[in-house]
This record gives C-alpha cells, structure tokens and sequence, in this order.
C-alpha cells in the first residue's frame, strides 16, 4: 500500500478548536497525524502539520480539509517528497539589532547564501530601554553540515550592519 | 507680632529651602491637592510600617552654606599641597582658565545627563566625537569609545574584550608586562579571577614563553622605559594572541602610534590633558581599537548619522552593545562613564593644538633629560636609556634623599624595592630640574641647562619618534585665542538641554540641584591637586573628609562599612557581587554562583552579575509590577545550594515601595544567599527607611544620584558600596595605598584607592548642609513632588503601577502603549514633542516598554512641576486632535517633533498646523524658548554603517 505525506499548513483567527477540527477532519477522511508546530500571534493561529495517508485517500483528505474555510480555518496541502536529509548540525543563533523595514528578509537571504537551513524562527521587536528605538531580536535554529565553520554565519550577518549582533548560544 | 526667636534669625537650615523646589506654602498646596494634612502622614502612608525607621538620621543638625564651606576649608587645609614627582599615571597639569571655568565650574556642562535624547545634545556630542577623533589620531587606531571610568578599568575592559574577539585560540591565559602600572595589575588580575582567566605577569620580552590570549604591554613603562613595542606585538600576533597597549596621551605626541605598529587595542588615561590629580580622579580613560571589532568594544561610541532634514547629526551608536539593552549578554556593565573629564581633555587638545601639545610634551621630555644629564654627571646610574618623562634609580641612601624632598615640599616614588622614581611633567621647571637634582645628589647644584640642552641625545629610540600626523583635523587648529575657545565652548553648550534650563524628570537618575556650595570645593588646590599615591601624612585632610562621609553614609543606610573605592553606581554593583562570591567561598560555599534578578532590573544588574560570573535566573513580577514571591520562592529553592544572591531594586523600578519586602530577603537569606539591593532609588529612603534594615547585606549608592554629585552628561559618577559586617573583610583593597581594615590581597575594582575623590566634597558638602532634617525633609518632597504630578497627570494618561490607595514612591511609571494602539502616536514621538515645550523627556521605555518613567526630584519647583504636566496634557490634547482626525496622523506636531528654527522660516508652509504651535504651544516657551539643533535623527541609519570620526568642516556647515 502505498503512503502519501501531505504538509498542511493552517491559518485562521484564532478561536477555540481549531486543532480540533483540523484533526477531525483528518482523521475522518482516512488520514494520520505524523507531527505538528503551532503557534499564536496577535489573535491569528498557525500551525505546520505533517500527515501521512494511504496514496487513494490524498483525494477525500484533501476535500475534507477544504471543507473547513467555512468555519474561517484555512489549510494549503503540500504533498511532501520524501528524501535521504544529510546529517548536520545544529546552531543556535541569537540577534540583536536595530529594527529596520526588510531586517527578517535580510538575514534569511543571508543564511541561504552560506547554505545555512532555517529551522526555526522566533522573531520579537520592542521598544529599547532609555532610547526607545525599536530592537529586532531573533531565535534562529539553523541547520549547517557538519564540517560547516560556524564563524560563517557570524560574518556574513555582521556584514548586514554595524550594529547587529550575533551570538552563539552553546 | 511676635519677634523671630535669634534661632529663627540664624536660620541655619536655610539651605533646606533653596535645595528643595516647592515652599512651605506650595507643599501645603500640593498636600492638599492629594489630600494629605503633612509630608508625615504622606510618607507614614506611602512606606510599609514594617521598614520605617523612625528615628533621626545620626548626622549633624544642618548647616548654611557658608558655615558649612567654612568647616569644610579647615578640613581641607589639613591636606599639604606638595610638587608631584610620582607619577605612575597621574600628572600635574594645568587646566586652562577659560575650560576651568566654562566647562568644568559651568552647569550648562555639568548638569547635562547621558544624551540618550540626541537632538538636544548635540553640543556634548560634537566634544565626545572630537575626543574620540583625538585618541584615535593619537593612538593611530581606527575607532575609540567616549570613555571609560579609569586606565586600570579600561585594562580589564581589554582583557575581556581580547577573550572575545581572538579566534582559533583556546587559552585561559592572560599575560600582563610586569612594568605596568601597579594599579592596572590588580584591577586585571581581579576582574580575571571573576571570570575564571589565569593572569601571568612577567617582563614583557618573555611574553612568547607563554600561550596565552592576549597581552598587555605598557609605553612608556613603570620603569620610564619606552620598549619596542613593535617587537612585542609582533610576538604576540605570531601567538595568535590579542595586544593591547597602555600608553600615555602626552607622550603619544613623541612616540609613535601602537596602531602603527600592529596594536589591537589601545588604552590610558586622559587625566594629564588638563584634568586635575584630584587623590585619583575622576578622569576619563580613553580605549580604542580596531575597526573589525566594534562590536565588542565597550562603553559609548558617538556616531554620526542623519535627521529627518538630511542634516549630519550625532548620537549614541551601536546600542545595540550595551548593558541596557544585552542585559546580561553585553560586553562589559559600563553606564556611566567620564563624559565631563573627555570633554575637558579634548578641549585641552582644542584649546593647545597638536603643536602646543608637542612643545609641551617634549619640553617634558627635555627636563627629564636635563636631569638625567646631570644625575648621571654625578654617578646616578639610570635604571633605563630610554625615557618620556620618567626616570628610575638606585641612590645610596634613599632615606636621606626623601626626606629632602620632603623638606622641600616635592615627592618623589619610592618603589618597595628602594628604587626612586620621578615624573617631569607640564608645570615642571627648570628650577625644578635644578631643585629635584640637589634633592638627589644631597649638595646645590649649578648648571648652565642652555649648554647642556645643546648636548643632548635623545631619549626615545629613533625607531619608536613619532612620525605619523595627528590632530589634523581643522577643530583642533582653530581655536587659538581665548575669544575663539570662549566661544567655541559656548557654541557647543548652546545646543544642549541642562537642568539650568529646565527639569529632566528622567525615572531614577534623580536629577536634583548640584548646588553651587557643594561644587565650589571640588576646584579648591587642596582637594584638586593632590595625587593619589601622596604620603599619608600629607592628606590629612582627605583622610578626615573620607572618615566623615563614611561615617555619614552609614548613618543614612544602616551598613556597618563603606568601601568608597567603586567610581559608578555599576562598578559599585560589581564590587559589591565580588565580595558576596569571597564571602560564600570563604565559607567553603564557593559553589553559589546563582544570582536571581527580576525582569524589571536595570540593565547593569545581569551585566555585573555576568562580569562577577554569576549565573542569572530572571524572576517574574506580577500584575501589580511587583517581585512575584511565588515565582522568587521556587526559583531560589531551585537555586538550593547554588543559590548566591538577589539584586533587587527598592522601591522598585516600577516606583513602588513593595510591601513584601521583608518576606523577599528572608526568603533569599533562608536559601543562605545575600542580598544585593541597587541604590538607584535610594532618594526615596533617605531618612525614611534604610537598606540595611529592609534587609540588605550590601548596596551601591549612586553619589551622583541622590548625593548630588552632578551628572556631567554621562560622568563623572560615584557607586560607594556599603556592607554588613560579615561583608566587611571582602571589600576592595588597593596595590598601593592600605584600605583601612580591609585585608591588602582583596584585589581592586578602581585604579585609584578611593575611586573619583576629588568629587566626594560634594556630598560631604550636601549632607552637611541637609543635616538629618533636611535629609529627611528632602525625600518627603521627593515623594510629595512625584504623587502631586502623578495625580495631576492620571486624568490624562494611566499610571501604570501605584502601591495601596493609589500613591506611588518618588518616581511614577506613565503608560503611553494604549494611546500608541490607538493613534499610532509612540512614546518616541511624545518625547520629541516634549523638546518643543522646552524638555527633557522623562525616562523612555526602562523598565517597561513603551511607558515613561519621571521622577522630578524634590529639587523642582510647584511651577516648573505644572508646567510639565501642562505640557503632557497638552500633548494629550494635540494626540486627542489626531485621534478625532483634527490633526493629520502623519502631518503632525507629534509626528514631525522636534521642530528647528529652519523648520520655522520654511518659505512655503505647508504643514497642517501653525508655525506657532509648532515652536511656541504655550506662552512659557515663546518667552524662553530653547532650540533643538537638529530635527529628529535616525538612529538606523547611522548604525548601518558606523562613522565615530570628525566629519569634515563642510560637512558642519551644511
């Protein structure tokens, strides 16, 4: 029997039950929840969920997850291509720097350009203390081969201004 | 009518009313506006009845100031004025009159605080860029900071800024030139053993013997000594290792650039470019580096950038760096550094021109020579060839040669090992040359100097003269005559808001009056003139002064010792986590590394704490802004055994007294850690409660915060530390002057024993005026002033935390974030808008973002208070026009804040609002009206790319 992997991803107002009525719809139409990464952010839900379901079930999956925009839950289905991942390592990241419009597009350009894979991302911008310009701050998870100098990243993100910052976190 | 009693006629507590704003009148008003009977019942009200101290402060009665001058002379008058031949990194120098007096006793200089409001600072800024331009052209590097607190500080700086940046270098090491400076040694070798680095110190030709991550040389030496310190970088490069260089400015102007010759990182002291001895300071230290490390450098660094009229404009660049902002992962805890003693320097510079500094330096130079000719004429062998201004020798009988120095009023350095020692320096003459040589040689001299002179070789290696340019710039080639350095001077004060202006309300730096009586003895020769490392029985009269504020300063926190050594509220942070680590190791619980801070703390709190290799566990606050017991009480039985200490603020950041006070320290001492408690906001305890009694095991006391030490727009400061007996044992010690009671191996935080010295007069000078009921009185107000402006503030803004009935301590938290989700109007924007009314804006963003925090201090006047809060509400109302679309959301007063002159005579207006609304919202401002230099300036764009260098003279012109 063959087995599809399908990535949805899931976008709505956050309400109560929304993980619910996803899993539901899942289950119901034949399919199995792998894994899953949400979150909330200034009243909207987000959510990547990985499911897998047998190769004939894509389809009913597929419009039982549609389905759910009537209840204002939103769902775009990847299938998923299976493939041998090379072991890396992984680098926690941690940046400071003044807020500026493009910032988050500009590190990640940076990572991609030394081949440095965004795992994940949390961002956070606030007014600094005394000053009260805006601070852009960054939890990146990065993944990099494993022979990959780490000193890299550090350099091709300073080279983004003078007054980003990087840390390492052990 | 009753006669006034011959008391009342006396009046000796004048000085209460002209250091306090409101009179007795308007406190009556403001209490009833409030609706208290007396500034008794308010604080009875306000402070936890279980912390009251209900007695009085065990200080004098107060006194008028001319009593108080007048006791104070006598005391300095104890201290002997003698020729200072000491050196070891403190010169005699002159201050130019025309920067003693318009800079250094000028409270358009001196009241200024730390320019965190760029647009109203650009005169202070300018000076620190020119300092910044005058250490990098002297010391040849690419980039340097606005200062640091002392030599010996910058030196550990270095060390721990070496770890840092080196790469592909796994060592503990650090090596330190045995011919450095004593101080410096053990400043380095304390901070080293906080951080865990080994030190090894040894002459500097065996630094190769060593793997190590970085070295510290010194240029010229302790010994006088100017060493190839071409060669010495070069080994430590071929080590893979950081070289930092300690050198002298003066000196700089004969020897050639560490930067030339390889050096990461190069520091010193600034102090003999004008800046008086004063026993050890203040003075600012310079620091530069390379430009690939900016940033890891630390401190402040002034950059230029641009303001919303495209018009060069100077700020504070790269904050991203700092302590308030990092937190607990910046580079060093520095705040307050020197700002007042880089400006005097660099106008020293300004004021002498690259040529008058040579001519200086090598007329130094020269004498030094001139003596060396004609001591070794007489068989005085030279312990070194080469030489700035420092010589070093061994004489028969050491004895008999200082005690004719003594006899003739000069001191000269005797090293441990008998050694004897000199420095020539700016106000040395010729018959001082002849003078310290029949000192010397034990018979009168004579000599024919203009012969000699003609004779001389030069005493700096050919290889190491200088020959690079510096003090290019057209800024120092321009101010030659006195009317031309008036002016300049002048010029630059012009552009900056000071509290000779108007009242800054920043949020705990309590930025009260600095009375005119407590600055007058600062400049005194008695005080000023005496160097740090003078005999003992020579500074009599310190000796008194330091015994007597130490004294007074126990009386006011209820400690048992004061150390007075700290020379910053964050150095004194510092200091005082180091004695809470010996204190646990010496009681074999070496293992307590844990340090629990709350989130509100100020951001020096989790940057000592990390410099004294504390482990930080940040605790909650809870809805009220309070420490949240519950959360503390898990996280220190967390902790368990590993549980070192508590820095805690009180009352708090938030500008709460926290009614569980007691219960936090108990918790903390249960769990066998200490507590710190940071004397930010010891102006609203003062005579009311006292750290000590809360609970405290030691504190840090801000001089230049609540005992009136002005802020001189970003230092000089003083952070003395007071302790608990079981503390006592482990304050700082000093390599060459004994710290009373306090074992000698302790290890130093500052460079000099008693930190920045010449400025503790005036404290000594406010309480002494104060007295125990003014003390009291002041703080009372401190609190009336802060719950009469909230108040009169609360119908128009929330306040954000308060204690019971709604009162708040000496400071008051305004929230600004449901006005910025409504109109999109920020606290930015209010601030900028503040500068137009003629204000400093309170406190932006600290503790809590997107709120002010404004304490006015019990300094200001019932007037100035209200014309505040009518300019808030005002500004409220021009937010409310927006709101209701009056106003254009993106074309407004707010918006487009701070309004210049070139804004006002813009031909063709095409604003929404009025030009008079604009510059003159109310009728106060039109009749005095301060002008923002620069519109408002964008801090991004400058820290995109970093220039910390003077622009070129068009570039000013534009």
């Amino acid at each position: 029997m063959n087995s599809a992997q399908l990535i949805l991803t899931v976008m709505a107002e956050d309400q109560p039950g929304i993980v619910d009525k996803v899993s539901k719809a899942v289950v119901s139409s034949g399919g199995n929840w792998l894994e899953s990464n949400m979150s909330r952010l200034a009243g909207k839900f987000t959510g990547i969920v990985s499911i897998e379901c047998p190769q004939e079930k894509v389809t009913d999956v597929k419009q039982s997850l549609a389905l759910l925009s009537n209840t204002g839950i939103r769902v775009l289905i990847d299938e998923s291509t299976s493939q041998a991942i090379e072991p890396g390592q992984l680098i926690n990241l941690y940046i400071t720097s003044n807020d500026r419009p493009g910032i988050v597009s500009e590190v990640s350009s940076a990572l991609a350009s030394v081949g440095a894979n965004v795992l994940s991302l949390h961002t956070e911008c606030s007014s600094a203390a005394m000053s009260a310009g805006f601070i852009f701050e960054a939890k990146i998870t990065s993944e990099v081969p494993l022979d990959f100098d780490v000193s890299i990243l550090t350099d091709v993100l300073e080279k983004l201004s003078d007054d980003l910052i990087v840390d390492i976190v052990e | 009518m009753s006669k006034p009693s011959l008391s009342e006629l006396l009046n000796s507590d004048e000085f209460t009313q002209r250091h306090i704003g409101p009179n007795e009148s308007e406190q009556a008003e403001m209490l009833e506006h409030i609706h208290f009977k007396s500034l008794d019942e308010l604080s009875n009200e306000i402070l936890p009845s279980d912390i009251q101290f209900s007695n009085d402060l065990e200080i004098t009665a107060p006194n008028t100031e001319a009593d108080a001058l007048k006791e104070l002379k006598a005391i300095a008058s104890k201290n002997k004025v003698f020729k200072s031949y000491i050196g070891m990194g403190y010169h005699e120098t002159t201050v130019p009159n025309v920067i003693l007096r318009n800079v250094l006793e000028n409270p358009g200089w001196y009241t200024a605080y730390t320019p965190y409001q760029p647009e109203i600072a650009q005169g202070r800024l300018e000076a620190l860029l020119n300092y910044q331009q005058m250490v990098i052209d002297l010391t040849g590097m690419e980039m340097a900071n606005a200062s640091l607190l002392d030599e010996a500080t910058a030196a550990a700086e270095a060390m721990a800024m070496a770890k840092r940046v080196v790469k592909k270098n796994k060592s503990e090491v650090f090596f330190v030139d045995s011919s450095c400076l004593p101080q410096t040694i053990d400043v380095v070798k304390t901070r080293a053993s906080a951080f865990g680095f080994e030190v090894v110190v040894d002459k500097a030709e065996n630094v190769a013997d060593y793997d190590i991550f970085g070295a510290l040389f010194q240029y010229p030496n302790m010994d006088g000594s100017v060493l190839n310190i071409k060669e010495l970088i070069e080994k430590t490069h071929s080590l893979n290792a950081i070289a930092a260089v300690a050198t002298d400015l003066l000196a700089l102007t004969l020897l050639e650039a560490p930067g030339t010759f390889g050096a990461d990182i190069v520091l010193g002291s600034a102090q003999r470019f004008g800046v008086p001895m004063g026993y050890g300071g203040p003075h600012a230290a310079f620091f530069a580096t390379r430009d690939q490390f900016k940033r890891a450098i630390p401190g402040r660094i002034i950059g230029v950038s641009i303001d919303s009229r495209g018009k060069q404009a100077l700020r504070m660049a790269l904050q991203t760096r700092e302590q308030h902002i990092r937190r607990e992962k910046a580079n060093s805890n520095i705040c307050t550094a020197q700002v007042l003693l880089a400006n005097m320097a660099v106008f020293y510079a300004i004021y002498h021109g690259p040529k008058g500094l040579s001519r200086i330096a090598q007329r130094v130079n020269r004498y030094t020579s001139l003596l060396a000719e004609v001591l070794t004429t007489h068989g005085v062998k030279l312990s070194t060839e080469s030489y700035f201004d420092t010589l070093t020798f061994q004489v028969e009988n050491t004895a008999n040669v200082i005690s004719r120095a003594e006899a003739n009023g000069y001191n000269l350095r005797v090293d441990s090992s008998g050694t004897l020692g000199l420095s020539c320096h700016e106000k040395t003459s010729l018959h001082d040359v002849k003078n310290l040589a029949s000192i010397i040689l034990g018979f009168e001299v004579e000599a024919d100097f203009t012969a000699l002179d003609a004779n001389l070789t030069a005493s700096i290696p050919e290889e190491l003269t200088r020959k690079t340019e510096f003090l290019t710039h057209s800024v120092f080639n321009s101010h030659h005559s006195e009317t031309e350095m008036l002016r300049y001077l002048r010029k630059l004060e012009s552009r900056d808001l000071a509290l000779n202006h108007s009242m800054i309300s920043l949020g705990s730096c309590t930025m009260k009056l600095n009375a005119t009586a407590e600055m007058i003895p600062v400049t005194w020769p008695e005080f000023g003139e005496i160097h740090p490392f003078a005999p003992q029985e020579q500074v009599l009269g310190y000796k008194e002064l330091l015994v007597d504020l130490d004294t007074k300063l126990r009386a006011i926190t209820g400690f048992d010792a004061i150390s007075l050594q700290p020379n910053s509220g964050a150095q004194g942070e510092y200091a005082g986590l180091l004695a809470i680590s010996k204190y646990h190791e010496s009681r074999g619980e070496g293992h307590r590394n844990i340090c629990l801070i709350p989130q509100s703390a100020h951001g020096t709190n989790p940057a000592s704490a990390q410099m004294a290799s504390m482990k930080v566990v940040v605790t909650k606050c809870d809805d009220q802004g309070n420490v949240d017991i519950n959360d503390l009480k898990t996280k220190a039985e967390q902790a368990g055994e590993n549980l070192s200490c508590l820095m805690i603020t009180y009352p708090s950041t938030h500008g709460v007294y926290e009614s569980g006070i007691k219960q936090i320290c108990n918790i903390v001492h249960e769990h066998g850690g200490q507590v710190y408690m940071d004397g930010a906001n010891l102006n609203a305890q003062v005579g009311l409660t006292r750290p000590a009694d809360i609970g405290a095991d030691v504190s840090h006391m801000n001089l230049h915060k609540t005992f009136a030490i002005p802020h001189g727009g970003g230092g000089p400061g003083m952070g003395p530390i007071g302790v608990k007996s079981h503390l006592a044992p482990f304050l700082s010690s000093h390599p060459v002057i004994p710290v009373d009671n306090v074992p000698n191996d302790n290890g130093a935080v500052s460079a000099a024993p008693y930190g920045s010295a010449s400025i503790l007069p005036i404290s000594w000078m406010y309480i002494h005026m104060l007295g125990y009921s003014g003390l009291k009185k002041s703080t009372q107000v401190a609190l009336l002033n802060a719950n009469y402006l909230a108040l009169r503030l609360k119908g128009h803004f929330p306040i954000l935390y308060s204690g019971p009935k709604g009162l708040v301590a000496h400071e008051c938290i305004i929230d600004l974030r449901p006005l910025k989700a409504e109109t999109g109007i920020t606290e930015v924007d209010i601030a900028k808008r503040l500068m137009d009314y003629g204000f400093h804006a309170p406190t932006m963003s600290f503790p809590v973002a997107g709120t002010f925090m404004v304490e006015p201090t019990e300094s200001e006047p019932k007037s100035e208070i209200d014309r505040f809060a009518d300019a808030m509400i005002a500004i409220r109302q021009e937010i409310e026009a927006i709101r209701k679309g009056e106003l254009d959301s993106k074309d407004n007063p707010l918006t487009n804040a701070p309004h210049t002159m070139t804004d006002i005579i813009e031909g063709d207006w095409k604003r929404s609002y009025s030009r008079e609304l604009a510059a003159f919202p109310t009728k106060e401002v039109k009749a005095f009206k301060f002008w923002p230099f620069v519109n408002r300036i964008d801090d991004v764009y400058g820290d995109r790319n970093l220039i910390c260098t003077c622009p070129t003279m068009e570039a000013y012109e534009e």
